[in-house]
């Protein structure tokens, strides 16, 4: 798993660092930004469609859901809250484990690609999340084998909260009138982590594994932007 | 600009089915560990004797835990009672073997499970081949190492040690 994160991580760099590239050739050129206007009108809702298949790349069985909300609130500047609930259960001959709940994360992301003018509303962008979760976790059922017999137990469900921030890569295209595709790539930091002795608090929704101070992600959206505009944006128009 | 964002996710598209091809495989997990006890064997006389032929099993099981096997040095497996019995013949001559002791759960890794930790407390023991014994690390881990030392007397010059 860590081998395909790491590749992932790689091939991803290389395909994108190519337009950042000639990105900042032009930036060194005309250093400061003249697209000082705001391209995208309304808020734009997104789904993530690579939450219900992420047991195809990760051992055991975690799906989920997540949604997103965005606005330009200054150009280039857009506040971003997303939102989702996963599980993660485990069932194999040792341990019987499941846990799941929701999750929230607020954060902006910056556009780092010049426009000349509005049509243009690609943006690659970097950006900052902080997540809280709230999870329940359970061991309904284990298994130790020994020579005397097996043993067999359970652990209650027990309630816990983490937090973490996000530092987050990626690239949204409108692939036609208000509607969007984008991919992002995350490195997620554990922060604040309620854990217990026995067993330990195992998996955070929307993070992942709650025994890694940093995790990787990568997510794969489709957007549409609710079209309307501001009261500054009618202003600049006037203007 | 448009056009470059486009194909750089169709690419990225393509990456994405490529990684969830290669990376989907049968999920394997490990066996959680086991903390056994590790003993030792020496002759009490100190003389050299021929290595003794060894059997080990449970008091109440019906299964062998060791079987002749030619050894100084085996491992005994502790229930999760506060006590465990097991009958070691040494060259056929049984002794019988009680280590009282504490036991303690421990979590491995929710792919590999929970497993045993324990501490020996106290060890009773016949005298048909075992002539005494010591504790030398009472701590019982998933980390074997040398936990006791049996002192076993001579084998008998009329013993059949088939």
């Amino acid at each position: 798993m860590k081998i395909s994160s790491y590749t992932l991580l790689i091939c991803l760099l290389t395909l994108t660092l190519s337009s950042y590239g000639q990105e900042e050739e032009e930036q060194k050129i005309k250093p400061k930004r003249t697209d000082n206007f705001i391209r995208m009108d309304g808020i734009r809702l997104g789904v993530d469609i690579t939450r219900p298949f992420q047991s195809t790349w990760i051992k055991g069985d975690r799906k989920g859901m997540e949604f997103s909300a965005e606005m330009e609130l200054r150009p280039n500047i857009y506040p971003v809250a997303e939102a989702g609930w996963e599980k993660f259960s485990l069932d194999q001959d040792f341990v019987n484990y499941n846990s799941s709940g929701p999750y929230i994360r607020f954060g902006i992301n910056y556009n780092l690609l010049s426009a000349a003018t509005k049509e243009e509303k690609d943006i690659l962008y970097l950006g900052f999340r902080y997540g809280i979760s709230f999870a329940k976790q359970e061991v309904s059922s284990y298994k130790i084998d020994n020579y005397w017999g097996p043993i067999t137990g359970s652990f209650p469900s027990q309630n816990y909260q983490s937090q973490w921030f996000e530092l987050v890569f990626g690239l949204t295209g409108e692939i036609f009138k208000n509607f969007y595709l984008g991919w992002s790539l995350r490195g997620k930091f554990n922060v604040i982590q309620k854990d217990f002795d026995l067993p330990p608090a195992f998996f955070n929704p929307g993070y992942g594994k709650a025994e890694n101070s940093m995790n990787f992600d990568f997510s794969y959206s489709m957007f549409y932007t609710l079209p309307f505009e501001f009261g500054r944006n009618k202003k600049e128009k006037k203007q | 600009m448009e056009k470059q964002g486009n194909y750089s996710m169709r690419q990225f598209f393509s990456l994405i089915m490529l990684i969830l091809a290669i990376t989907a495989c049968e999920e394997t997990f490990n066996n959680p560990p086991r903390s056994e006890v590790v003993a030792q064997v020496e002759f009490s006389s100190g003389a050299e004797n021929p290595t003794p032929f060894i059997s080990v099993y449970g008091v109440g099981q019906d299964s062998i835990w060791i079987s002749q096997v030619q050894t100084l040095e085996f491992n005994l497996p502790l229930s999760s009672l506060a006590s465990t019995s097991l009958v070691v013949l040494f060259d056929s001559i049984a002794d019988t073997l009680t280590i009282v002791h504490d036991n303690t759960i421990n979590y491995e890794s929710v792919e590999s499970g929970f497993y045993y930790e324990y501490w020996i407390k106290n060890i009773s023991h016949t005298f048909n081949r075992i002539d005494s014994l010591i504790v030398l690390d009472s701590a019982v881990t998933q980390t074997w190492n040398e936990n006791i030392k049996l002192y076993i007397t001579d084998l008998p010059a009329d013993t059949d040690t088939e």
